[in-house]
């Protein structure tokens, strides 16, 4: 394993440790995270809890497609973008730090797929075929 | 058949719709009423009015001794005093609640609070709050005015929001 395809693994697994626990932790007590909405949710006729319960659920299933490298550059684009949209309605300190973690994802998705994904695997298979 | 990528972005994007499916179905607000519903509170009985005013009883009860040597029991008499009834309820106007009303809806399931003079049923507002629903579930059958004041004063949309759930005026 070269220390290039380290940085790429682990750069992509700790954004998916990212979403995995941000993720999980909005599924397990939507209510500790309502406070965290923008405004403008309050006027959705969805209730707050349910919409960070289905936030969480987003970030889990595409952190667990990332984890496993099903396509990886769509699922770190969509994360990135959510992060971004995230980061804008946040503001301040709190959005400048996501805009910074929302860029760690673009440069996931712009790079090729690395080798221990699966994206990666179903190419090699290809060129073998 | 051996598992590739998209076997798995199927599974995913299943996963996704399944979940989602389940986390509206039980995060309805009629499922979160249902699971807060209270113990229905019977109305006290209606005392019908009476327009003559009721008389004065006069009871005569022997008094129970315990020493066996009293000569003669002197009877005791009690009088119950005429308790005033009002002739006619007050006739309540549509839409206009006392404070009562206002605190009978204290639970989260059935939220009123009187916030500046009107009455808001803040039921459906508890989970839909934005900064959480800790500071509403504290309004529920009380007098918010203060509270929605210190936080609110300034704010339009707040105010905009919760004219849409005004049901009435405090009396």
């Amino acid at each position: 394993m070269t220390f290039s395809l380290a940085s790429r693994v682990v750069l992509r697994w700790s954004w998916v440790a990212l979403f995995f626990w941000f993720g999980s932790q909005q599924l397990m007590n939507p209510s500790d995270w309502v406070g965290f909405l923008p405004e403008f949710t309050g006027y959705l006729p969805i209730p707050g809890e349910m919409l960070v319960q289905l936030n969480g659920l987003f970030e889990i299933v595409f952190a667990v497609a990332l984890l496993f490298g099903v396509y990886t550059r769509v699922s770190a684009a969509l994360l990135a973008i959510h992060l971004m949209g995230i980061a804008i309605v946040a503001g301040g300190a709190i959005g400048v730090r996501d805009a910074a973690l929302a860029m760690v994802g673009f440069s996931i998705a712009l790079a090729e797929p690395d080798e221990w994904t699966m994206d990666a695997k179903q190419s090699k298979k290809k060129a073998v075929v | 058949m051996t598992m590739n990528r998209n076997h798995l972005a199927i599974a995913f994007g299943v996963l996704l719709v399944l979940g989602g499916g389940y986390i509206i179905y039980a995060g309805r607000p009629v499922m979160k009423m249902q699971e807060q519903q209270t113990p229905v509170v019977t109305p006290p009985a209606v005392v019908t009015p009476t327009t003559t005013p009721s008389i004065a009883v006069t009871s005569t009860e022997p008094v129970a001794t315990t020493t066996a040597a009293a000569p003669e029991e002197k009877p005791v008499t009690t009088t119950t005093a005429p308790t005033p009834t009002p002739a006619t309820e007050p006739v309540k106007q549509k839409g206009v609640y006392s404070m009562a009303d206002v605190q009978a809806h204290a639970t989260v399931g059935d939220c009123w609070s009187a916030i500046n003079g009107s009455v808001y049923d803040l039921t459906t507002w508890v989970s839909r709050h934005p900064g959480g629903e800790n500071p509403i579930k504290g309004l529920c059958g009380t007098d918010g005015s203060a509270k929605f004041n210190r936080k609110h004063a300034s704010g339009t949309k707040p105010q905009s929001m919760l004219a849409l759930l005004k049901i009435g005026t405090l009396e």
